[in-house]
C-alpha cells in the first residue's frame, strides 16, 4: 500500500499526476515533505521537546501525517528548514518504503538484501549507521517502524522520545 | 531469500562443506557432530501432527520448523503430500509455493468462482512478498480434513508481473517468493492466535493491500478487493472438526550447543483429549495482535522491560535488544551477522506477563553464534539470539519452545484455560 498514492482522488481528478510525481521524487526523508492532505498537524509529544533549548512556544519541526484509505498511518517530522528528518509509519501493510525513504531507499534495500542473504529468519530489521537509523517490525497484519537521518535532526529533540 | 548470486554462493559454500568432509576422510562425522532428538512420550490420537527441525530444503537453515502437509483437489482423491512447509505461529493462513505443487489440478479451483480471481498479498520485513491467488484445497492435518480451506498459491507465474508492479510490491522494489531456495520451506502453515490473515476490515474496505482481484476477464490489471470471511486465508484449525479450540506444540528439549535434527508434535484441541490436557501451566492472555503485555529480562547488570512481545515459530532466534555488554552482536557476513556473539555463554532471566497480568519466567541462553555455526550439521540450536536496535521488541522465536509444551489460545475460541488469544505453558 503506497502511503498516499492511492487515496487522494482529488489530487488525481485536478488533473495534479505529473506535479505529484514531480513532487514524490524530491519528497521524503532528508528531502521535503510529501503533500499532506489532513489539515491540521498532529501535537508534538511534549517530551520530545527539551524546554532548555527549545524557546517556549516555538516547535522546532512539525509533524506532517498522512493517513491512508487501508488504515495505514504515516509521520514525516520536519525540521525548521522544511526537510524531513524522521518518519514513523504504521499499518497493517508496509508503506512504499521507496517513497517515504527517498534517497535513503537504497540503504533500507541494501539492509533488507544482507537479511535476506544470512540465516536470520523471520526477525525485524534494524540498522544503525552515521546517515541512517532504521528499526522495521511487527507482524503480518501490523507493522510499524521509524526512520531518521542522525545529522538533520533539530538541536533539542530527544528522538529516541518522539518515535518511541 | 536471495538473489540468485547469493544462491550460487550458497550451493558453492555446500559444495565446499561436502568436498572437506571428504577431504577429512569419507563423510566419517566431525567432531562435534551431534545427534538427533524427539520427545520421549510422543502422543498417538486423530488430533496429532508430526513436526520436525531439520537443515530445510537448501541444507542451511536452523530453527525452523516444519512439517509434510497433505493437499486434494477439493472432493476428490487427487492429492499430493508436501514436505517442509513451514510452520508458523506468527502468521495466518496456508500459503504454498506454486512450484512446489506437483499437480496443477489439486490447486486450480479459485476460491471465486465464476468471476475474476482474488489475490493475496502477504509483505515480509526483509522486503519479500508473497503473492498470488487464492485457491481452495482440501486439507488434511492430523488424521482429518478441512475441506475447501483458502490457500494462497504464491509464485504462480501467470499473476507474478502483476503483483511486482502492485503496492505489495512496493511499486516493484520488492522482493517476490516464487522459489523454494528464496523461501527455505515448500510453503507456511500460518497456524498462530489470530483466526484470519485480515479479518473483518477487509470485507468492507478494498484499500487495506491483503486482497486485490482483476479488473478484467484477461486479468491484465488489477484492483484492491474486499474479501468475506470465508474467503480470506484462515488459521486451519478452529476449522477443524474436532479438537478446534486450539493446539498445543510440543517440542523436546534440545541439550547446548545443538542437534542434528527435532521431532516434535503439535496436538490439536486444548484440554479436549487426554493428549492435549494441561497440568502447572499459566495462560497469558494477549491483545487482539497477538502480543502479550511485556517481557523483562533481568541480569546483574540491569533490568530491561520490552513492551512489544510475542512468540513466534517462524523466527528462527531470540531476537531483542541488548542492554548488556556482554551481548555483543556478530560481525558482518562471513560471520554470522544479525546474530549475537557474546565471548562467553549469557544465561538470562525473563518474566513474560500476559495482558491478564498474569505472568511466567523463562530462562534462556545466548551463546556465540560464530562457534555455534561452526557445526554445519545442527539444524537445531537452542541459544541462538539476535540484535534489534529498539529496546521495546522482544521476539520469542523458536528457541523458546523447546522443551515446552506451549498451548496456543486461538481469538474468541472458549477453553478451560479461558478464551482466546492467550498462550499458557
Amino acid at each position: 500500500m503506497s502511503v498516499w498514492k492511492n487515496h487522494h482522488p482529488r489530487l488525481w481528478l485536478l488533473g495534479c499526476l505529473g506535479l505529484v510525481y514531480a513532487t514524490s521524487a524530491l519528497a521524503s526523508l532528508g528531502g521535503p515533505p510529501h503533500p499532506r492532505p489532513n489539515t491540521a498537524a498532529a501535537p508534538i509529544p511534549k517530551a520530545a521537546q527539551a524546554a532548555s533549548v527549545v524557546p517556549a512556544g516555538a516547535q522546532p519541526f512539525t509533524d506532517s501525517v498522512i493517513t491512508d484509505g487501508g488504515g495505514g498511518v504515516t509521520h514525516e517530522y520536519v525540521n525548521t528548514q522544511g526537510v524531513v528528518f524522521a518518519v514513523r509509519w504504521s499499518g497493517p501493510v508496509l508503506p512504499n518504503f521507496q517513497a517515504l525513504f527517498g534517497t535513503h531507499f537504497s540503504a533500507l534495500q541494501a539492509e533488507a538484501q544482507r537479511s535476506r542473504a544470512s540465516r536470520k529468519r523471520g526477525a525485524p530489521l534494524s540498522m544503525e549507521s552515521d546517515t541512517l537509523v532504521m528499526v522495521s517490525r511487527g507482524k503480518m497484519g501490523h507493522f510499524t517502524g521509524y526512520a531518521y537521518v542522525p545529522s538533520l535532526v533539530p538541536a533539542g529533540v530527544n528522538i529516541d522520545e518522539l518515535l518511541r | 531469500m536471495n538473489s540468485c548470486g547469493d544462491t550460487l554462493a550458497r550451493w558453492a559454500l555446500i559444495g565446499l562443506v561436502v568436498l572437506g568432509l571428504v577431504a577429512c576422510g569419507g563423510g566419517s562425522s566431525s567432531p562435534n557432530s551431534s545427534t538427533p532428538v524427539s520427545l520421549g512420550n510422543p502422543s498417538t490420537g486423530n488430533n496429532v501432527m508430526a513436526v520436525y527441525v531439520d537443515l530445510g530444503p537448501n541444507g542451511n537453515d536452523v530453527n525452523r520448523l516444519y512439517t509434510n502437509i497433505t493437499i486434494c483437489q477439493p472432493g476428490t482423491s487427487v492429492c499430493e503430500t508436501i514436505d517442509h512447509v513451514l510452520v508458523d505461529t506468527g502468521s495466518t493462513g496456508l500459503r504454498l509455493l506454486s512450484e512446489a505443487v506437483t499437480n496443477p489440478a489439486i490447486t486450480q479451483s479459485s476460491v471465486r468462482t465464476g468471476t475474476n480471481p482474488l489475490l493475496s498479498c502477504a509483505q515480509f520485513l526483509d522486503l519479500s512478498y508473497a503473492w498470488g491467488p487464492v485457491v481452495k484445497v482440501d486439507l488434511q492435518l492430523g488424521g482429518e480434513t478441512i475441506p475447501n480451506l483458502p490457500t494462497q498459491l504464491a509464485g504462480a507465474p501467470t499473476y507474478a508481473a502483476l503483483g511486482q508492479a502492485s503496492a505489495c510490491a512496493g511499486s516493484g522494489t520488492y522482493e517476490a517468493l516464487k522459489t523454494v531456495a528464496q523461501l527455505g520451506a515448500k510453503g507456511i502453515l500460518g497456524m498462530g492466535l489470530l483466526q484470519r490473515d485480515c479479518g473483518s476490515f477487509c470485507t468492507t474496505n478494498a484499500a487495506i493491500g491483503y486482497y486485490y482481484t482483476c479488473t478484467t476477464n484477461a486479468c491484465n490489471a488489477i484492483t484492491g478487493a474486499t474479501a468475506s470471511l470465508s474467503e480470506q486465508l484462515r488459521n486451519p484449525v478452529p476449522l477443524l472438526s474436532f479438537d478446534n479450540n486450539g493446539f498445543v506444540v510440543n517440542l523436546p528439549s534440545v541439550p547446548a550447543p545443538g542437534a542434528s535434527s527435532l521431532a516434535g508434535e503439535i496436538v490439536f484441541g486444548i484440554d479436549t483429549q487426554s493428549n492435549n490436557a494441561f497440568s502447572n501451566v499459566t495462560a497469558l492472555t494477549t491483545n487482539s495482535l497477538g502480543y502479550i503485555r511485556r517481557t523483562q529480562v533481568t541480569s546483574s547488570q540491569a533490568v530491561a522491560t520490552y513492551a512489544s512481545s510475542f512468540i513466534d515459530t517462524g523466527s528462527n532466534g531470540i531476537f531483542f535488544d541488548s542492554t548488556w555488554d556482554a551481548l555483543q552482536p556478530c560481525g558482518l557476513r562471513p560471520d554470522p551477522e544479525g546474530f549475537y556473539c557474546p565471548s562467553t555463554d549469557l544465561a538470562l532471566s525473563a518474566i513474560m506477563t500476559g495482558f491478564n497480568l498474569s505472568s511466567k519466567p523463562v530462562n534462556f541462553n545466548v551463546s556465540n553464534a560464530k562457534t555455534l555455526f561452526q557445526n554445519r550439521n545442527d539444524a537445531v540450536i537452542p541459544s541462538l539470539g539476535g540484535p534489534i536496535n529498539w529496546i521495546g521488541i522482544f521476539d520469542w522465536g523458536l528457541p523458546f519452545y523447546f522443551g515446552r509444551k506451549v498451548f496456543h489460545g486461538i481469538d474468541g475460541e472458549v477453553t478451560t484455560l479461558g478464551t482466546g488469544p492467550f498462550i499458557a505453558f
